[in-house]
């Protein structure tokens, strides 16, 4: 008598439970630094403490610096009473960093990975992590391609035991410092690594706010309608901080502020404003369609730039009540520096959806406050009924998502004012997280790493992707290298940024939204 | 002194004219507005209507304190009836009262507001003339049911009516048998034209047996094994002596097998200390035991679900959550190759806990439901 196999598991159906990742281990390289001990192993103890890891679980812990199983422990326990959100006991954090194992060594060499794998190999054994590996690249750029090669060199790259474990690669920022580096860095990385093995990670994605923005757009039935040129007259997109360069000096001279946050962050955030509905919200649709977004957008006019582009760099200011020194006078930056740490762009999505409907970006560091935002302005209403008076001075319609701080959804729209006489005033419909669920959202870090170990690459970037925000930005990069100081504003501390910036949505007749 | 509103946010009961609680309510916010205790702007926050019914003083007190620890991450209008049929003397009052967080610095502080009804004798029936218009429009309500079984009286028909949810807990459940004989019954009543979703904190507590237990049947092997199974033994150590077979958890996972692999009752037998259910699975018959553990064995596990399947391969599924230790272990072996094992931590599953998670799912849970089903069809067929 013929069999039949049953190919699926009725079980399953109408799970509710958060899924748990699988039995793994989780190699740091870059381990002794600070993202580490900030946000990396914080992030991996609030999962801890949320049930969300393995039970067998463990975390390698790989650099130079000469620290022992029992040091490294040491100071990650430190690291988790200063930085941790959730409630850092002594007892649970023995606990946890009682799975912490430390190899120092230096990773550019092929000989270290030797114990690396002999470790892997018996915490699979005695821990019962069972093969799944995921490494974290937590190193300097520039030593990337060299650990991704000797992890193919040591056998690490595959899976143990393939089609039974699995191995994941973690790639922080910058992918590339350009659309040449990223190429390199991606040929590098893919030709050891498949696509979906590779999590690019890109930490403002894993952002409560910006993922609620796909919930806002995709879960209810009266925004989709309007999101479009018919009714959006344009998009703002500012990602604001107050702080300075921290001390990064080296790295900023480096960097730039385009590179450090318009090609990630806000391209990031730009294509799931304008992305068209995916079919479901799986990896590959989400990022098919992120992708389309990109392609879509218009290409610089290099002998127009100045008209779409605007750098600037601040200069001493007074930032929360304190004076702060110049750019140019910071640490490990040149007196002479043309570094920007400024930027506002003027995009245009080449599509039917966006067609004539400019999306403006801007970020900047030691701007008048930390925040980001993306406002969508709606146009006025096609006539006033309500007489002359009135035509000019109500207000178009806003919807601002706030990505940080205080996340939330408000909507501004018109009212009449209590009175005899007809009056109308602007009011504010205001939604926030904190208000509304009174729960702590989950940090960031704490996000994507639970996607990485349960292989969701939905919020991570697609080599694509990369690729496509440098092919548009590079050009950019270049020209400014060119000119030089040529077009360089500057911009006092404290302030929104330069009056240049202003100008940028002035020719539009249109004007920055205060936050 | 601390003033009027600052004593209700401290939970403080305030005895309220029942006749106007939506003015007392009012009166209660604008009482805030105006304190100069309350140095922070405060807002009303609610996204959902929480109605609780229990049936004495003891369990409303309990309740309102339950309700005290979800408010911060549900923030609701709680409304908790306490209805005292068999009193001689009809009574109706209300109290109100305000439950704030603590804000940060310069942030707002967020309260939401519990009114609390005590209905004896008679007047029970006017429970529904004072809770259906305190409902917020437009927000989901759920109505948690704490008594020992579910079983509405006819007052509490049109509070049914504006109910999305009704939350049970069959782990108190004094008849477990009866006790889910009969919410099957209430939930195949509800399939009219606005069906009712009803939800089981005790469903809720078996989440992570049925994660483990689905689990190890994805493997391809494995999941060919489902239709392979003739024997289930499904052992809980029995949580007091008021529930001898260890209340409805061990029915619940019988009849969420039962359900889920299509098996079809065929008779029930009671045994002492446990119960046997005779189903038939594509001409094969299947044999659910639901039974007691002996708390006092030593080593005995708290709980454990024990597999058993005909042919070959040979396959062993066992699953046990050891006494005193907050973990499920799994051990699954197919046609001798090297076994799976898995352990899966158990998160506090307090009431408080339980309640929070179950607010935030509005929709049917459709396999609950089936189980329901599946338990009802499993015990007739002892008819």
């Amino acid at each position: 008598m013929a069999t039949t196999t049953v190919v699926t598991n009725p079980l399953r159906e109408g799970m509710r439970l958060r899924k748990t990742p699988d039995p793994c281990a989780v190699t740091i390289f870059g381990a002794s630094g600070d993202l580490t001990a900030r946000k990396l192993v914080p992030a991996l103890f609030s999962l801890d403490r949320e049930g969300m890891l393995p039970a067998a679980f463990a975390v390698i812990g790989c650099a130079k610096t000469p620290y022992n199983n029992e040091k490294f422990r040491q100071v990650m326990a430190e690291a988790l009473k200063k930085y941790s959100d959730v409630p850092a006991d002594e007892a649970s954090v023995a606990d946890f960093v009682k799975r912490f194992y430390y190899l120092t060594d230096n990773f550019s060499d092929i000989k270290a990975y030797s114990q690396l794998t002999n470790l892997l190999n018996k915490l699979d054994e005695e821990s019962g992590t069972k093969g799944n590996r995921l490494f974290y690249n937590a190193t300097p750029p520039s030593q990337f391609p060299v650990i991704v090669r000797h992890l193919e060199s040591a056998g690490l790259a595959k899976p143990k035991r393939p089609g039974k474990s699995w191995t994941r690669i973690v790639i922080e920022k910058p992918f590339g410092r350009d659309l040449e580096s990223a190429r390199q860095l991606n040929a590098v990385v893919l030709s050891v690594f498949s696509e979906d093995q590779v999590y690019r990670i890109d930490h403002y994605l894993g952002k409560e706010t910006v993922q609620n923005l796909l919930v806002l757009r995709f879960a209810n039935g009266i925004f989709e309608p309007i999101w479009n040129r018919r009714y959006i007259d344009h998009v703002e997109i500012t990602v604001a901080e107050d702080i300075g360069i921290e001390g990064r000096g080296g790295y900023y001279e480096e960097a730039g502020l385009l590179r450090d946050m318009i090609q990630n962050h806000v391209m990031s955030v730009l294509s799931l404003v304008a992305m068209e509905p995916p079919a479901s919200f799986e990896a590959a649709q989400v990022r098919d369609e992120k992708a389309k977004v990109l392609r879509a957008i218009r290409p610089f006019d290099l002998d127009r730039l100045s008209e779409y582009a605007v750098r600037g760099q601040y200069q001493q200011g007074w930032v929360r009540g304190e004076s702060v020194p110049a750019y140019r006078s910071e640490p490990k930056v040149s007196p002479a520096s043309t570094t920007e740490t400024y930027t506002a762009l003027k995009f245009s999505v080449d599509n039917w959806r966006w067609a004539g409907v400019p999306f403006y970006v801007r970020s900047g560091k030691r701007l008048a406050k930390h925040i980001s935002e993306i406002v969508i302005e709606f146009r006025r209403v096609p006539h006033m009924v309500f007489g002359k008076t009135w035509r000019d001075s109500v207000e178009p319609n806003i919807m601002a998502v706030r990505i940080q701080p205080n996340e939330g959804i408000s909507v501004k729209f018109n009212a009449k004012f209590p009175a005899t006489t007809m009056q109308i005033r602007p009011v504010k419909m205001e939604f926030r997280y904190a208000d509304s669920f009174g729960v702590e959202t989950p940090g960031a870090y704490e996000t994507l790493l639970l996607d990485c170990m349960l292989g969701d690459q939905t919020l991570f970037t697609r080599e694509d992707a990369v690729e496509m925000a440098w092919e548009l930005l590079t050009p950019v990069l270049e020209r400014w290298q060119q000119d030089r100081a040529g077009g360089l504003a500057f911009y006092e501390a404290g302030s929104w940024g330069p009056a240049e910036a202003d100008a940028l949505l002035a020719r539009d007749a249109r004007h920055w939204h205060r936050l | 002194m601390p003033s009027a509103f600052v004593s209700l946010t401290a939970g403080e009961l305030r005895t309220a004219n029942v006749a106007n609680l939506e003015g007392e309510l009012s009166a209660l916010w604008q009482s805030a507005a105006e304190d100069p205790e309350t140095q922070q702007a405060v807002t009303r926050a609610s996204v959902l209507t929480l109605l609780a019914y229990v049936e004495s003083q003891e369990a409303g007190a309990e309740t309102l304190d339950l309700i005290a620890q979800i408010t911060p991450e549900n923030p609701c209008r709680a409304i908790v009836m306490i209805a005292e049929r068999a009193a001689n003397a009809a009574a109706l009052r209300a109290s109100i009262s305000a439950r704030c967080r603590t804000p940060s610095p310069g942030e707002k502080q967020v309260c939401c507001e519990t009114v609390s009804i005590y209905a004896s004798g008679d007047a029970v029936e006017g429970l529904k003339s004072l809770v259906v218009p305190l409902i917020i429009p437009e927000l989901p309500v759920y109505l948690w049911w704490r008594t020992d079984h579910f079983a509405p009286a006819e007052y509490m028909a049109d509070i049914l009516r504006v109910a999305d949810r009704v939350l049970v807990d069959s782990a108190g459940y004094k008849d477990a048998e009866k006790g889910l004989a009969d919410l099957a019954q209430q939930v195949r009543r509800s399939w009219g034209a606005r069906r009712l979703a009803f939800s089981d904190l005790n469903w809720s507590r078996l989440t992570p047996w049925r994660e483990l237990l689905a689990h190890c049947f994805d493997f391809p092997q494995a999941t060919d094994c489902l239709r392979r199974i003739s024997r289930v033994r499904i052992e809980w150590i029995a949580d007091g002596s008021a529930q001898p077979r260890a209340g409805a958890a061990p029915y619940l996972l019988a009849a969420w097998l039962a359900g889920r692999l299509g098996w079809k009752p065929e008779t029930t037998v009671e045994k002492p200390g446990s119960r046997v259910f005779n189903l038939e699975a594509e001409g094969q018959p299947v044999q659910i035991i639901c039974g007691t553990a002996e708390a006092s064995r030593a080593g005995a596990p708290r709980a454990s679900v024990s597999v058993e399947t005909r042919g070959e391969p040979a396959a062993v599924f066992h699953f046990r959550e050891s006494a005193g230790e907050r973990k499920i272990e799994a051990r699954c072996e197919v046609g001798g190759r090297l076994p799976f094992e898995r352990t899966v931590l158990l998160q506090p599953a307090g009431v408080n806990n339980l309640l929070g998670d179950e607010l935030r799912f509005p929709s049917h849970d459709t396999i609950y439901e089936e189980v329901l089903d599946a338990f009802a069809s499993m015990i007739a067929a002892s008819n």
